[in-house]
């Protein structure tokens, strides 16, 4: 399953997430549950969730302590994506309320009680809008999991030993997974030239990133002829 | 009257007054709590009909008990208006008008919720609960026999029709006395674009309520 149909559902009612746990599951989206902003967060930074949807009444902090730690993060000495999108459910229906949302860094809004086909669309469109932004913190593609923080690469359950440059190709090209690199692009963001001349830098690395990968039944580090190079082919 | 006398009455209509601001603003403050507490366990049973609907087959008592929803969901949000929050209408959504008001007819008394296929409408499914319940309730309490509840277009909109069998009550006015569900039914009609006309016909009560057709080309 494609890791941006993840959720990560934060609501304390048990009923309540139980219940739109149940309908996003059979709406196709793999669900994880938390009760707490602590839960919340480290399944932020364990699950790497496509989406976060949130409740503010809480128990203990409030949803919107989550929201301002996930915004805050910097996605560089934690995993937390502080892109993630978030959309908060609340039975605060003020205009205030919505503004501070908002203003907080929420992408979307909704009131309970509210339609589920509603807050369904508003899922589907905001993860619609969030495909091919820059992720940061754990990079998942498939079975396959990039962490920028600890260089851990993982093919299902096996872990694979890159080096240095191989491991920043893998990083660069999983960033948005099925787009083409060029070549002249990828010598520059990955090698730092400045100029390009011929050189089978590239070609080598990306030759021994395939055969370090190729325990998957996946293709993955794909040559784009005459162009440059893609991580995999979309599902 | 003294100037001393004056300031005295002053002060007093004055403290009349601050009690009063005070004793209103501690009741807006239990309204706005009850309000907040019925948002979580209606998002609950809502969720929980919406996964039940999804059961192979289906059961129609869902539907039932989704009608009563709505209505408890409008009811919400008129708790919210009172409370300050933004009196913009609800959008709509499209409605099987026959099957909508049957199955909130069912929750009242036995009998089936009618199939799919009547006139589709674009409306606050909120505000038509609480045009059928209310009127269902009256007739419940007032009324014969069964209620029939019809649908059909008109040349101009859809007309959703409730009669009473002959021998029932005759109507009460709206927002008087105990007739308030027909002040608040309609409201809700008025708040849907509509109207809503309630009057005795050969010994029933019959209530029409009118959804004209929105701008633009008219759906089949």
């Amino acid at each position: 399953m494609d890791e941006h149909r993840s959720l990560l559902l934060v609501e304390d009612d048990e009923a309540t997430r139980g219940f739109l746990a149940d309908n996003l599951e059979a709406d196709g989206f793999r669900v994880f549950g938390a009760a707490g902003v602590d839960e919340a967060l480290r399944a932020v930074e364990a699950r790497a969730p496509g989406m976060v949807v949130l409740d503010l009444g809480l128990q203990g902090p409030s949803g919107l302590e989550l929201l301002d730690r996930v915004r805050a993060a910097d996605g560089i000495s934690t995993r937390v994506d502080p892109g993630v999108p978030v959309i908060v459910l609340t039975g605060r229906c003020g205009e205030a309320d919505r503004l501070r949302s908002f203003a907080r860094g929420a992408d979307d809004h909704l009131c309970k009680p509210f339609l589920y086909p509603e807050l369904l669309a508003r899922i589907r469109a905001l993860l619609r809008r969030a495909e091919g932004r820059p992720r940061r913190g754990v990079l998942r593609v498939g079975e396959l999991s990039v962490d920028p923080l600890t260089r851990a690469v993982r093919l299902g359950d096996a872990s694979i030993d890159l080096a240095a440059k191989e491991f920043a190709l893998l990083r660069a090209l999983a960033e948005d997974p099925t787009r083409v690199y060029g070549k002249q692009e990828l010598l520059r963001d990955v090698w730092g030239y400045r100029s390009v001349g011929a050189t089978r830098t590239l070609d080598a690395h990306a030759c021994r990133l395939r055969k370090k990968l190729r325990s998957s039944p996946r293709r993955w580090v794909l040559n784009v002829r005459g162009v440059g190079y893609r991580l995999t082919d979309a599902p | 009257m003294t100037g001393a006398g004056t300031a005295l009455l002053a002060l007093a209509a004055l403290t009349l007054t601050t009690t009063r601001v005070v004793v209103l603003a501690r009741r807006l403050r239990r309204v706005e709590w009850a309000e907040h507490e019925l948002r979580g366990p209606v998002t609950a049973l809502a969720l929980a009909c919406e996964r039940w609907g999804r059961a192979p087959g289906g059961d129609e008592r869902v539907e039932v008990v989704e009608a009563q929803l709505e209505r408890l969901r409008a009811g919400l949000v008129d708790l919210g208006r009172a409370c300050g929050a933004d009196p913009r209408a609800e959008p709509g959504s499209p409605v099987d008008l026959s099957r909508f008001a049957g199955a909130a007819a069912a929750a009242w008394e036995e009998r089936p919720v009618p199939r799919a296929g009547g006139p589709v409408v674009q409306a606050d499914r909120g505000r038509l609960a609480q045009v059928v319940g209310n009127l269902v309730d009256n007739a419940a309490e007032h009324g014969g026999g069964e209620l029939e509840v019809t649908a059909r277009r008109t040349p101009t909109g859809t007309r959703l029709e409730l009669r009473n069998p002959p021998g029932a009550a005759k109507p009460r006015r709206a927002g008087r006395g105990r007739g308030r569900g027909l002040g608040i039914a309609k409201r809700a009609a008025q708040e849907m674009g509509g109207g809503l006309d309630v009057r005795s016909e050969d010994d029933a009560v019959v209530a029409s309520l009118e959804l004209p057709d929105p701008p633009g080309p008219r759906a089949a």
